[in-house]
């Protein structure tokens, strides 16, 4: 351990030469830091502040955001190693953790049941270096400002006003009878009046729900700490310490989220805010309709309807598909038979022409003359069928054609057949 | 107490001195990366239906394909780019390779017209048609499936109600059982009155999904991680991988209003897929009826989707071929870590190649 006199001499001249090379450095074409600013209570904390206020025009979104977001946890990062130095003049290290820890149980203890971690956001608490600790609430504000009646963030009124006051206050609007020709009208806006009253506190209970996480973390902090000197451990850098806090943070805040209590105030503040939003665009949706306007509710009227119109045009569209195919599968049946039928009748006609080749072969004068005999009777038969097919018309099977065109039928005829599967097939 | 704290006021100093550094000079780094690109692989549309896009990758073409395809289906929650973020960070790249023939529903961004799409409409609809398209083009009756997250949820729904169009099903941190001890998004929304929310925001806002998301660990993912990027600013290339990273992470479409309500309810309030129950259209959706063979892969540090909540399948499924995965690392991890490409995808495509 480095000598305790001298190596707070050593921190603070470090310190000062730091900060002299980057006030130097951002007053060099840096316009945004003031130049007659004092010297700020946290000079590396602030002076990132000051130089991401400079720098940021220069960058493009989403490197923009990006780079605020770095900044924005490199202050708590440097507010760490301030506060440990801080906390310690004479650079003891056990006495700069003691004294760190009691500074951040002071300042969490300090937050109490009023602490209001949007305040913490827009750095109206002044509390340096707990803005990490409510990263929780990071966005929240933003989120739930988009689901509001009013538009703005209305977050934003309660950060002013004593919740108490504003109780009372609306609570004396709210208990009036509403009364007269405008009755409905003013129960509505009373009833929305509630609304909010029931959102504020909810969240109000929401956020109190995170009054013991600072103080949680801290003790998981100071464990992770023991355990690490008990197994003789060593921690060399700020940010292994920052790494070790961020662990302990989540470890408290993962024990919280995981109960039941938490359970329900989540679940309370979601629905009072669903409930708020919803009399709201009641409202509003009674001013559209009264200036003849299209309301939320008529648009979401006409949003089911289409929906249901599709699902039944859909279902239309698949049981016109199926039948086409079943239209299909009958037409491909019909066309198979329409196909043997030319099968069987090119297999008639070859057959008669191969019968009418038969006779013609026997009256050339190959056979004996015993065997021309035998036929004679056959032949005359033979020869009057092919007349009469003749006389038929049917001129595909006139029996002048050859035995060899009879083989090219029956060979086509197999062709065809094996087309006609692949075609079902495909179907 | 004694602490292991032992820091010297100089090496402090330094170390804060190179943080600053870095920052300041890393900021050249983050105005050059210019608009952040995303999805690596070639591919072409083959059929789209309102918002909904369905994709085939174009496959190497040294690569004996196998003749089953293989259809991703993503969450709603957030895009499915993250399967292909970038060239050497894709899964879908992965699969090519292992022989995979892939196709990818893009279920697209929800407007407010589309507030009364049901999960019916999206698993009897829209990927029942995306199915048909590909078995029809393939002349197959069934093809693969490989379902992520809440995209596993809903291909395990579908292979129930459709289990003669799924020859094989890949589950990826997959929640199953939605009321494991371990399961904070499940602590926080059981007093949420669901009707409430969805009769008055219509669609759900992508944006309050987000800080849901991002709230399961605050301090990591909106504070820790940004300390962790100033020491990558001197990498454009890291630069540029990590701020694709968070245009995903920050690209939540909004909820269908309809959809939102009966998952919350059905799914994380009554936890309909472990207790029975659950109806989907006209279908009765019973987990028994998955009897093709089931590859449920998991991830051990997953934040999101406990190991427990996806391990519970292996008890309710009804086939007699079920295997189980598991991968050392996070939600994201399992699919963009240098690790995730040389495990991940293989052992897929190996799984699939051996039941084909």
């Amino acid at each position: 351990m480095a000598d305790s006199g001298s190596t707070a001499d050593q921190w603070l001249e470090a310190q000062r030469r730091y900060w002299d090379a980057w006030m130097d450095m951002t007053r060099r074409g840096l316009d945004a830091a003031s130049p007659g600013q004092s010297t700020p209570q946290n000079p590396w904390a602030d002076a990132m502040e000051q130089w991401l206020k400079a720098v940021a025009p220069a960058t493009l979104k989403p490197a923009n955001d990006l780079l605020e977001q770095m900044v924005n946890v490199g202050k708590s990062y440097f507010s760490m190693a301030e506060g440990l130095y801080k906390g310690a003049p004479s650079g003891d290290m056990p006495e700069m953790i003691e004294n760190w820890t009691k500074m951040m149980t002071e300042a969490f203890q300090g937050g109490g049941a009023n602490f209001n971690p949007f305040a913490q956001l827009a750095g109206k608490s002044g509390r340096q270096g707990m803005a990490f600790w409510d990263l929780p609430f990071d966005t929240l504000s933003r989120t739930f400002s988009g689901s509001m009646p009013i538009p703005g963030d209305f977050m934003k009124a309660f950060e002013t006003a004593k919740p108490t006051d504003l109780r009372e206050q609306m609570e004396g609007f709210l208990s009036a009878p509403a009364i007269g020709y405008g009755r409905e009208s003013q129960e509505q806006h009373q009833q929305l009046g509630r609304l909010m009253l029931d959102y504020e506190k909810a969240m109000s209970d929401y956020q109190a729900g995170f009054a013991h996480l600072g103080q949680n973390s801290l003790e998981s902090f100071q464990k992770r700490m023991q355990t690490a000197a008990e197994e003789g451990k060593t921690i060399n850098s700020v940010r292994e310490v920052f790494n070790i806090w961020v662990d302990a943070c989540e470890e408290a805040y993962a024990e919280y989220a995981m109960s039941e209590d938490y359970a329900r105030r989540y679940g309370r503040m979601v629905n009072a805010l669903m409930a708020l939003k919803k009399q709201g665009t009641r409202l509003v949706d009674e001013w559209l309709e009264a200036m003849n306007i299209p309301t939320a509710s008529e648009i979401a009227t006409l949003q089911r309807r289409l929906h249901d119109t599709r699902s039944d045009y859909q279902a239309l569209r698949a049981q016109v598909e199926r039948m086409q195919g079943e239209l299909d599968e009958h037409e491909g049946g019909n066309g198979e038979v329409q196909q043997l039928r030319e099968e069987l009748a090119e297999l008639r006609a070859a057959l008669k022409k191969q019968q009418s080749d038969n006779a013609s072969s026997s009256g050339s004068g190959a056979a004996t003359d015993d065997e021309a005999a035998a036929e004679k009777p056959k032949r005359s038969t033979r020869r009057s069928r092919a007349a009469s097919s003749t006389a038929s018309g049917d001129k595909k099977t006139a029996p002048t054609k050859t035995t060899g065109k009879t083989t090219t039928t029956k060979s086509a005829t197999t062709k065809t057949g094996k087309t006609g599967t692949t075609r079902r097939k495909s179907q | 107490m004694m602490t292991p704290i032992q820091i010297r006021p100089d090496e402090a100093l330094d170390e804060l001195s190179g943080f600053q550094n870095k920052l300041t000079h890393g900021v050249q780094n983050l105005m050059e990366v210019g608009e952040v690109s995303t999805g690596a692989t070639p591919r072409e549309v083959i059929y789209d239906e309102d918002k909904m896009v369905l994709y085939r990758f174009q496959a190497p073409a040294s690569v004996v394909q196998n003749p089953v395809p293989l259809l991703i289906v993503y969450a709603l929650v957030n895009r499915p780019y993250m399967a292909d973020l970038q060239e050497n960070r894709s899964m879908v790249r992965g699969l090519l390779d292992a022989g995979m023939d892939v196709y990818l529903v893009d279920w697209g961004y929800p407007g407010r017209a589309d507030r009364y799409l049901t999960i019916d409409d999206y698993l009897n609809g829209y990927l029942d048609r995306c199915v048909d398209v590909i078995r029809k083009r393939h002349r197959v009756d069934a093809i693969n499936v490989l379902g992520i997250c809440q995209g596993g949820t809903f291909s395990l729904c579908y292979a129930s109600m459709h289990p003669d169009k799924v020859a094989n099903l890949v589950t990826m941190v997959t929640p199953v059982d939605f009321q494991t001890p371990d399961n904070m998004l499940s602590n926080w929304v059981r007093h949420v009155d669901a009707d409430l929310v969805v009769d008055t925001l219509g669609n759900v806002p992508g944006e309050m999904l987000n800080w849901t998301f991002l709230n399961l660990k605050p301090y990591r993912l909106m504070g820790q991680k940004y300390l962790d990027m100033v020491d990558i600013l001197d990498n454009p290339d890291q630069v540029a991988n990590f701020m694709r990273m968070e245009k995903w992470i920050f690209d939540s479409p909004d909820q269908a209003g309809e959809t939102y309500r009966q998952f919350l309810k059905d799914f994380y309030q009554q936890n309909k897929l472990v207790e029975g129950g659950l109806r989907i259209g006209k279908h009765e959706v019973s987990l028994k009826n998955v009897t093709m063979p089931v590859l449920n892969v998991f991830a051990t540090e997953d934040h999101l989707v406990p190991p427990d909540s996806s391990r519970a399948l292996k008890k309710l499924v009804g086939t007699k071929d079920y295997t189980e995965q598991s991968f050392k690392g996070g939600h994201i991890g399992i699919y963009v870590s240098g690790r995730a490409q040389k495990e991940v995808p293989p052992s897929i495509g190996k799984w699939i190649d051996a039941r084909t």
